[in-house]
């Protein structure tokens, strides 16, 4: 891969601490320098600890200092999870058996492997080795601390599975860690960039996915099927009051592949506009556009009139409509619990689409 | 949350070299950055850097270059990236390329000093950033500034240059208006300030450093930069910026002393507008306080404690629990707002 300008998404190492601090009872100690340690910390709104090793230990071993740490943090907690950085990945150690005698768990996931999705599945499956199924039902999934709409989203999946009868087994991963010991056989997706594999059970973005997971699922779909249609008229009506007055958007959207795909529908589908130009922040089949200059030289390419992204494309467009999904969502205070899984989740869409359009009009 | 930290082994978590360095090199107009490791490295600082500038309202990213090290670089070395990294910001047609180092690029063996002597229309500057393998975030404050210096020609210094102002706390929250209660006291003695080495200033600018005849380090330990210049070029040094009322006489006095200024007037000057400064903060003469000096930085610590005693509060172990200033007040200005912040403290009591 060549050279990359501000490159404007997190590591493998961030995306592993994210998904292991998802779970009460693991706490997560990340291997490495301080630098290592600061930025995840600062994203992850969760306890984590740090190694902070230095020159000495990288030129001795690191093994001493990390089993100081793991006795100290293993005082008060059920389990440990050692998650290595850059260069103690690469120095070689036998860092698993330093972890003897601890209740501990080694996750090699350095932040040279990829970005953070890579390090959310690396950790997932090293965890979910040891889980076991033993629950009727679903499990959430998608639910990471690096995504501004967790929490929403996994309100509105266990509303969604509640009114089907349908019993949660662990939510994946937001719970507690013995919740691993009843997982359910079946995994459904709230966001599908982070995946935990082996459970798959198809995603809640969008009422055409909603209607299709539910349909799949052991429970009574009825009362979802029939909201999914409530929602999807209000929608339309609101979509086509304001068509009236206004031209279809001309949108770029910067984000997750998963909720990239999810917006380009509901424009296209509900207001009308041509395919948005779609910048991923993750590797799919696709590459991924993480370079600053790069997504800066496609907004200047086209008069966009929305942009659905982070502050960094805010920036770059202040005169577009602008919809807050991807990190970081600066000079706004979000502490709700929004959600864009789900049912509540392409109501929420649409309103922050059509607000934002209106108040970009009243702008002008 | 950190774990298992020795209290006087700072070095352990004060942050990375990486960052010390971008803190310094992001601030220097029409440069750009390469750094020599895996996007996620460049990520995390440029994140944090555009955090720390949305704070103050400014919003124009650094430009940082990752060469994007991954798994096989790691393997089969990395320099072959670097090179094309370089490659890309000469592109950009900057007046100046810094390179840094980072963990990874220094453990895995790559000689990033040596790519970096490669010819250029551009001069290219080296600046050793790994995290743990070269200190911490001050480290890298000092690395960067030093790597800099060699840039600038010696060159007969001139009065007309002023007053440089060494090594600014780029990503303090306060940091203009530190600057702009240093610059009111050295414009007392007549003087002004000119280059802030390095805070926004142009990267062709690096060339005058050697004209400066006095230089203000923002911190004492910045000192090892502060013999550099010494050294090199002759200037004058104030070791670090004046914190609280005494400091802020003495560095008045030392100004003079270097610049060959009698300094008495403006002492004259500063002490009655401090002593309507304290006649402001009278309503604060005869409280119960206290503050806690083992979470206080030993600056501000010594600051409170003088004020309390010019104020005539009184220092008791049962009395209401003073809030101090992360960094130590600038000036009097800086002493102004933390007394501020006391008295409101005090009103919610």
């Amino acid at each position: 891969m060549p050279e990359c300008t501000n490159p404007v998404w997190p590591c493998a190492l961030t995306g592993a601490a994210a998904f292991l601090a998802g779970f009460r009872g693991l706490s997560v100690v990340i291997h490495g320098s301080s630098g290592c340690y600061y930025y995840p910390r600062s994203l992850i709104k969760a306890p984590l600890f740090g190694s902070f090793i230095m020159q000495d230990e990288v030129i001795f071993g690191t093994g001493d200092r990390l089993r100081s740490v793991i006795s100290d943090v293993s005082k008060d907690s059920e389990r440990v999870a050692v998650v290595t950085s850059c260069v103690p990945a690469l120095m070689g150690e036998d860092l698993a058996s330093e972890l003897d005698g601890f209740s501990a768990l080694l996750i090699d996931s350095p932040g040279f492997l990829g970005g953070a999705e890579a390090g959310y599945r690396i950790a997932s499956e090293v965890l979910l080795r040891e889980a076991t199924v033993t629950t009727e039902g679903v499990n959430i999934g998608g639910i990471c601390l690096l995504d501004p709409f967790h929490r929403g989203n996994l309100h509105e999946s266990r509303r969604l599975l509640a009114m089907a009868g349908i019993p949660v087994g662990a939510v994946i991963s937001y719970d507690r860690l013995d919740a691993l010991s009843r997982l359910a056989p079946v995994t459904v997706y709230a966001n599908p960039d982070y995946t935990a594999s082996g459970y798959e059970g198809g995603t809640l973005l969008g009422f055409s996915a909603i209607k299709k997971t539910f349909s799949s699922l052991s429970g009574d779909p009825s009362s979802v099927l029939a909201e999914c249609d409530w929602a999807e008229e209000m929608v339309i009506a609101v979509c086509e009051k304001y068509l009236r007055r206004n031209d279809p958007p001309n949108a770029a959207i910067c984000s997750q592949a998963g909720y990239a795909g999810f917006f380009a529908d509901l424009l296209v589908r509900y207001l009308g506009s041509d395919t948005p130009l779609i910048l991923r922040r993750n590797e799919t089949d696709l590459p991924a556009v993480t370079d600053y200059d790069q997504i800066a030289d496609a907004l200047h390419g086209d008069s966009y009139n929305l942009i659905i992204g982070s502050s960094y494309e805010a920036q770059m467009k202040p005169d577009a409509g602008f919809v807050g999904v991807t990190p970081p969502i600066r000079g706004r205070i979000v502490i709700g619990s929004r959600p864009l899984a789900g049912i509540e989740g392409v109501i929420t869409a649409v309103e922050m689409i059509l607000n934002a359009l209106m108040d970009k009009k009243k702008r002008v | 949350m950190i774990s298992n930290r020795s209290p006087i082994d700072i070095s352990r978590s004060e942050g990375c070299t990486l960052t010390g360095v971008l803190s310094v090199t992001g601030f220097l107009d029409d440069a750009v950055t390469v750094i020599h490791g895996p996007s996620g490295c460049t990520h995390h600082n440029a994140s944090l850097l555009y955090a720390s500038l949305a704070e103050i309202d400014s919003f124009d990213l650094p430009r940082f270059i990752s060469s994007n090290v991954l798994e096989e670089d790691v393997i089969f070395g990395g320099e072959d990236a670097l090179l094309h990294a370089i490659d890309a910001a000469e592109a950009l047609d900057p007046a100046l390329i810094c390179v840094v180092s980072t963990c990874i690029a220094d453990t895995i063996g790559d000689d990033t000093a040596a790519v970096c002597r490669k010819p250029r229309g551009i001069p290219v500057v080296y600046i050793p950033g790994s995290g743990f393998l070269g200190g911490g975030f001050s480290e890298g404050i000092k690395n960067a500034l030093l790597s800099l210096i060699p840039l600038s020609p010696s060159m007969a210094s001139s009065p007309e240059e002023g007053v440089m102002i060494v090594g600014e706390k780029n990503l303090e929250y306060e940091a203009d208006e530190n600057f702009d209660e240093v610059s009111r006291l050295i414009s007392l003695l007549g003087l002004h300030t000119g280059l802030r080495f390095v805070r926004r200033m142009p990267a062709p600018a690096c060339q005058r450093i050697s004209v400066a005849p006095l230089a203000v380090l923002r911190d004492p330990s910045l000192e090892p930069v502060g013999s550099a210049l010494r050294e090199r070029f002759g200037t004058s040094i104030i070791s670090g910026f004046p914190i609280g009322p005494d400091g802020t006489l003495n560095f008045l006095r030392s100004l003079g002393e270097s610049g060959g200024i009698d300094s008495l007037p403006a002492i004259r000057d500063e002490e009655g507008h401090l002593e309507d400064l304290y006649d402001t903060f009278s309503d604060l003469s005869g409280l119960s306080v206290t503050f806690d000096p083992k979470s206080a930085n030993p600056g501000s610590a010594d600051v409170a404690e003088s004020m309390i005693q010019v104020l005539g509060m009184k220092k008791t172990a049962s009395g209401h629990l003073l809030p101090l200033p992360y960094d130590p007040p600038v000036g009097t200005a800086g002493t102004k707002r933390m007394l501020h912040a006391w008295r409101r403290s005090l009103s919610r009591a």
